[in-house]
């Protein structure tokens, strides 16, 4: 029961981390049709960059994840004006190999600048924890996840509904051209996309290394974070905001009561066996549009 | 297809034959005879890149089948790689000959990557991507697990009709017969009914079913077939290195084979060719700079040797999908276009 009650609990927050990153594929893919298989290593930078600002120039902590967040959306910018502006209309393998082609570069550029080891990212939550009557312990960390991912998605869904350029965003990904002819400046649209999902990125990375130390290994959590998505559907956002903190509960599960029949590791294959099977019974994903397709 | 004038048919089996004009019997003579004297006249330190060079020609055929010509988009091929080269290591530690190791080892891949094609059946672009992506972990989660481990197997040394395949240059003239027989298999299956269906469905799969292509049949297939060519490719490698292991089939790969076709040239089976050699040879000499950039920041000498050909590879990648995506075969025709019409350039 304590581990089950546990396994909620850690699923839950580290669920709510895959969301966050998750919104960003999601916000570019409905933008402009791209999917960013590159959103990994671009959450790992923006931990490195933050690491780098705190620990190696010791600027104090807000100040180093600002600047980090602000590299993210410098990030974001860069990747739009010089690489998006070519992909739009491109096949779908190209925008896949480009992506995973930046994302290895991002990797062995990390690997030169930060090395190999297991760097441990300077603590932003106080340690200790809240018990509830002997039955689960939260961390502090896991908590504050649980917290910020629920106050960005409020502040986000505020963003996405309510301003200009949130609803022109909304337009955009409706529909591209049908935006463009009333006047929406859909270039501007794209960056502030771009922008946005890669300061989520940063700001994932940033929360997950908290826990799990700096390394590009870590990368793989994108992947993750691509398995909430299209298991949420890719167009929707309410879908990868429930569907997060499943999947993440699930692979916690997986670990506590699979890995002892199968002798571990089950913990990384969940999600990707649930999106196989998601994929197979609904292919559009459980709150995606089903798209007709003609000739 | 081009031909040059004056060359006429006059029966059906000069219409399908696989060469037809005296240059082409002469450039495949001339081409045989390159690929299999090639290490001869090269130092010993290229051998590896030209044996690595052959074993991944194998792979990326395969890729090209399924990718290029069928347009089902796989990330997971090293995974069938491996699938090949732990069955062919398991199979020869057992004593069973080279060939039938061989097509097993193919099978094995085939059939492995049948069903995880079976995804291919209702979704396409980004999704199947992802969903073969995920077939690569779950492969390798099954192989760490349950054949064999981190660790492996070893391969027994191999022979062929009492020729033993134990020095380097032996193996070069192994995995180059392989590859160039199954490069006439896959030339022959482009331009067979199977070719024809497979491009039909990567063209627009929706009006391929309407005309009559039955899709579900021919994209497993391709992914049966592009499987298969994995699965020997992986072998081949295994042989080569003489341990069959996960460490040699990462997911990099994956991206890089996939890079090697777009670079090469996508719906041709000569790009994989150009492709594979093009890539690995930058990557030759990302590993021969790696010295003269541990130079000029000798902070950072150690990673130096790891990270500079990646880097080199990458951005080859970048640059090429950014400004020519069609790749180095439609290079080559705009070159030997204007050749052909020199001094007219219309």
């Amino acid at each position: 029961m304590e581990k089950l009650a546990s396994c909620l609990v850690v699923g839950l927050s580290t669920g709510c981390i895959y969301s966050l990153v998750a919104i960003g594929f999601v916000l570019i893919y409905k933008s402009s049709g791209v999917l960013n298989f590159a959103q990994g290593a671009i959450l790992i930078l923006g931990a490195y960059i933050f690491y780098s600002f705190s620990v190696q120039l010791g600027l104090p902590m807000p100040l180093a994840i600002f600047l980090a967040l602000v590299f993210g959306a410098l990030l974001g910018y860069g990747l739009e004006r010089f690489i998006l502006d070519r992909l739009i209309g491109q096949p779908v393998l190209a925008i896949i190999l480009l992506t995973l082609a930046f994302s290895e570069l991002l990797k062995g550029t990390m690997y030169l600048a930060w090395g190999t080891d297991l760097i441990s990212a300077p603590r932003l939550f106080p340690q200790g924890n809240i018990n509830f009557g002997n039955l689960a312990t939260i961390d502090y960390s896991q908590l504050a996840f649980i917290i910020i991912t629920f106050v960005l998605v409020v502040l986000f869904a505020v963003f996405y509904n309510k301003t200009k350029i949130g609803l022109a965003m909304k337009a955009t990904a409706d529909d591209t051209i049908a935006a463009a002819n009333v006047g929406i400046k859909v270039r501007k649209v794209f960056a502030v996309t771009w922008i946005i999902s890669c300061i989520t990125a940063a700001a994932g990375g940033i929360l997950v290394t908290n826990v799990m130390g700096i390394h590009y290994n870590v990368a793989e959590i994108g992947f993750k974070a691509m398995a909430v998505a299209l298991v949420g559907g890719l167009e929707s956002l309410t879908g990868i905001i429930v569907i997060g903190p499943i999947l993440g509960i699930v692979e916690f599960l997986a670990a506590a009561y699979l890995d002892p029949l199968v002798g571990g590791g089950m913990r990384d294959l969940a999600p990707f066996i649930i999106l196989l099977i998601v994929l197979i019974v609904r292919p559009y994903g459980v709150f995606g549009w089903e798209r007709i397709e003609r000739i | 297809m081009w031909r040059p004038s004056g060359l006429f048919h006059i029966n059906y089996r000069q219409e399908i034959a696989f060469i037809q004009t005296p240059a082409q019997w002469v450039w495949l003579v001339i081409g045989l005879i390159l690929a299999y004297t090639l290490p001869l006249f090269m130092p010993m330190i290229l051998w590896d890149y030209l044996i690595k060079s052959w074993v991944t020609i194998a792979a990326v055929l395969g890729l090209s089948i399924l990718t290029g010509i069928c347009g089902q988009i796989s990330l997971g091929h090293t995974a069938f790689m491996a699938v090949g080269a732990f069955v062919g290591a398991i199979l020869l530690d057992h004593g069973v000959p080279l060939i039938p190791a061989l097509i097993a080892a193919g099978l094995a891949g085939g059939l492995v990557g049948l069903i995880f094609g079976l995804p291919a059946l209702r979704i396409k672009g980004f999704y199947l991507a992802f969903a073969t992506l995920a077939a690569f972990y779950i492969i390798e989660f099954a192989l760490i697990h349950y054949f064999g481990g981190e660790v492996g197997h070893a391969v027994p040394p191999t022979n062929m009709f009492g020729f033993n395949f134990d020095s380097d240059l032996r193996i070069y003239y192994l995995v180059v017969s392989v590859t160039l027989l199954l490069t006439y298999c896959s030339k022959n299956i482009t331009r067979s009914k199977w070719g024809r269906a497979f491009v039909a469905i990567r063209d627009h799969d929706i009006a391929a079913n309407t005309l009559g292509v039955n899709i579900y049949f021919y994209k497993l297939m391709a992914f049966f077939i592009g499987c298969f060519y994995a699965g020997v490719s992986g072998l081949l490698l295994s042989i080569y290195m003489g341990w069959a292991s996960v460490d040699h089939y990462p997911l990099s790969n994956c991206i890089w084979y996939l890079g090697m076709l777009i670079v090469g040239g996508m719906h041709n089976i000569s790009g994989a060719y150009l492709g594979v050699f093009f890539i690995l040879g930058i990557e030759q000499i990302g590993i021969a700079m790696a010295p003269v950039f541990a130079e000029w920041f000798p902070a950072k000498a150690g990673s130096m040797i790891g990270t500079v050909p990646i880097l080199f590879v990458g951005l080859t990648l970048v640059l090429f999908i950014l400004f020519e995506p069609r790749g180095l075969v439609h290079r080559w025709e705009i070159i030997k276009t204007s050749f052909r019409l020199f001094p007219f350039s219309h």
